[in-house]
């Protein structure tokens, strides 16, 4: 039976961009953790470290989102154990997540001047000291409009969730689509949402690029 | 685990695979054809072109290959401009490339020197002799990673198309994933081949970049996946 | 025992000496300036002092003890070694005081509050009392530069070492860090400085080593070395500094 398009759809879809924000902090929480840690091994001494945490990047650069998550669900759902779509989701964005936050601030810290490591050696600053306090402040702001420009792709990437069947914005809208078949409308509005996330962060990237440190 | 399913399905799935790269490799092609087309038209009329670009560039790259592939194919229908799959996915794909590579090409733009620039306008080319033989040059070499990079990334959104039938890689691999009941073997096995498929082709555009650079640092930074 | 001992020393990046077989000492107290060309080796066996670079033979000796590279080494050496650059190297993205904070707070282990005490202390010697909350990004080259040598002063070091620290200045600008490093020689802190400015190392150091081609050609107190050049490679020089 077709149904009219209504506000209780609208409140539908909207608390479908409240799951579509709530996976994207996840991912951007977890991803983070797993970001640092891979551009902090990529500079490590250790050739083997190294070379393991490129690996990693490169994997998850080189195969689709949707393709991860199908085999983080399938893969842990196969070895009998149970994995809810948002369990599957928040694991696959966390390593997309990660992947790509590694790789940016990567390039953050290798674009610190070799001088201002030096500086810090000449203190007498361990290789953990001389990270957490000369390099990494400035590697982050450094990264900044990279890294907001990111979490817009994140936000995009959680879309894929709704091929698991998790109801987020996205889903939220072809299950709306299912029962009024108002397509139109009902897309045309989970668009707009998402540019009302993500223009806003779009923005702020530019604009903070344009500032100097 | 148990692989036999895969090479039973082998030959779809490297059907599918070839429709993964046509579709990537003409709808990134056709949209960076555009893109460059959108430079020159900058050159020649400033605003009147960059402004509405700006504005398409913003909702494509603000919102995701899912929703507007439903846009486009359920939405539009419903309003009356129905199509078939396959022109929504070429539209969609060619869409997305053209809202990064334009992007691209205009921070390429940007690092052309000024110098060349002036000494084009001061011989009073027209927009497209200016393209051609001032700038297109340097702005492609200095973009050539970059692109490679994006062309990977619009390859592997290919696999969303499957969201709305398209035949290609992801699309034949459910099929077969459910057919079989080794949903997992599967999607390991196809991940394998796209990252084959975006190795070669970083390959590809890292063997080009020296072919016009001459310049093996940059090959070696394009090669992996950095610039 | 002086308290720095260079006995031998050689340095190599592949197959390029650039030290050769240097010794020299120098006593508690002295000021030390190293002048010579660019390429001479100057800025390398500076560079050695603090073990930025590691040496590839010979030894070197602070106040008694081998250099060694292992990381507590280090962090000793460079509590009692402490380096300025040529481009100051302060950390952009923190004010004045707690650039020179931070080693103290760190390295030292001190409370905030006593390693900010010891920064305007330092700030205060090199005449920047007013600039605590500066960050270097609103300083002039020199102001930045007087940061970096209290950044160097706060570990309260035994030796200090400069490498060309006027080099990247204005020349309006060179003589605000020259009168710091006076009064710290006059103050009888120990350095060694690599410098380009001849008439302020005849005028601060108690002697001056020239570097030519890896080695040291001549040594001695200040006035004889500039006044009475032996060699034609250090007359050259220093009619090329000069004029």
């Amino acid at each position: 039976m077709i149904r009219e398009f209504t506000l209780n759809h609208v409140w539908f879809i909207l608390a479908g961009a409240g799951w579509t924000i709530l996976l994207t902090a996840i991912a951007l929480f977890f991803g983070s953790i797993l970001g640092l840690v891979l551009a902090i091994l990529r500079q490590s001494p250790n050739a083997i470290l190294r070379v393991a945490a490129g690996s990693l990047v490169r994997i998850f650069q080189g195969v689709p989102l949707v393709v991860v998550i199908f085999m983080i669900y399938f893969g842990i759902a196969g070895g009998g154990l149970n994995v809810s779509p948002l369990m599957a989701c928040s694991i696959g964005l966390s390593l997309f997540a990660g992947a790509f936050l590694g790789e940016i601030w990567r390039g953050a810290i290798q674009a610190i001047p070799a001088q201002q490591w030096e500086a810090a050696d000449a203190l007498g600053f361990t290789a953990l000291e001389r990270l957490r306090y000369a390099i990494l402040p400035q590697a982050i702001r450094l990264s900044m409009p990279a890294t907001i420009g990111f979490i817009v792709q994140l936000v995009k990437g959680t879309s894929v969730a709704s091929m698991v069947g998790y109801v987020e914005l996205m889903r939220a809208g072809q299950v709306v689509n299912g029962s009024t078949f108002d397509s139109f409308t009902v897309f045309g509005l989970v668009a707009l949402i998402y540019l009302a996330i993500n223009l806003p962060l779009s923005f702020l990237s530019k604009r903070i690029e344009q500032v100097k440190l | 685990m148990h692989f036999e399913a895969v090479w039973a399905g082998l030959p779809l799935l490297l059907s599918g695979a070839l429709k993964t790269i046509l579709y990537a490799v003409a709808g990134y092609a056709a949209g960076l054809a555009f893109a460059m087309l959108l430079i020159v038209g900058r050159l020649a009329y400033g605003s009147a072109i960059s402004r509405p670009t700006a504005v398409f560039v913003e909702i494509v790259r603000n919102t995701p290959f899912l929703v507007q592939a439903f846009f486009l194919y359920f939405g539009l229908a419903k309003l009356g401009f129905s199509m078939s799959p396959v022109v929504a996915a070429v539209i969609i794909v060619t869409f997305n490339s053209l809202a990064y590579t334009v992007e691209i090409l205009r921070s390429g733009l940007m690092g052309v020197p000024r110098g060349l620039i002036e000494a084009g306008e001061s011989m009073s080319f027209s927009a497209l002799q200016m393209f051609r033989y001032v700038i297109a040059r340097p702005m492609l070499r200095a973009t050539l990673p970059a692109l490679s990079g994006q062309f990977i990334i619009i390859m592997l959104n290919t696999s969303l198309l499957s969201a709305i039938a398209i035949p290609e890689l992801t699309y034949e691999a459910s099929n077969l994933a459910s057919s079989s009941f080794r949903p997992f073997e599967v999607y390991v096995a196809i991940a394998l081949i796209y990252f084959t498929i975006s190795a070669a082709f970083a390959g590809m555009f890292a063997l080009l970049t020296r072919a016009v650079t001459g310049d093996w640092a940059k090959v070696d930074l394009a090669r992996r996946g950095i610039l | 025992m002086s308290l720095i001992e260079i006995d031998h020393l050689s340095k190599s990046y592949g197959a390029h000496q650039v030290i050769k077989d240097v010794s020299l000492s120098v006593e508690a107290g002295e000021v030390l300036a190293v002048i010579g060309r660019s390429g001479s080796g100057k800025s390398t066996l500076l560079r050695c002092l603090n073990g930025l670079e590691q040496i590839n033979g010979g030894a070197l000796r602070i106040d008694g003890r081998a250099v060694t590279y292992d990381k507590r080494a280090l962090r000793q050496l460079r509590k009692r070694v402490a380096m300025v650059f040529q481009s100051y190297n302060l950390f952009p993205h923190m004010s004045a005081q707690d650039n020179v904070a931070l080693a103290p707070r760190i390295v030292g282990k001190l409370e905030r509050k006593a390693s900010l005490d010891i920064a305007h202390e330092m700030l205060g010697r090199v005449g920047l009392s007013d600039k605590h909350d500066a960050y270097p990004r609103d300083l002039s080259g020199g102001q930045q530069q007087r940061v970096a040598i209290a950044r160097a002063l706060a570990v309260r070091p035994e030796i200090l070492l400069l490498d060309e620290v006027t080099a990247a200045l204005d020349p309006e600008l060179v003589g605000e860090v020259l009168k710091v490093l006076g009064d710290l020689a006059s103050e009888g802190l120990t350095m060694v400085l690599v410098t380009h400015e001849i008439a302020f190392a005849r005028k601060a150091a108690s002697r001056v080593a020239f570097m030519h081609e890896g080695r040291v050609h001549e040594i001695g107190p200040a006035q004889d070395v500039i006044g009475n050049p032996q060699t034609p490679e250090l007359q050259r020089f220093l009619a090329s500094v000069i004029a």
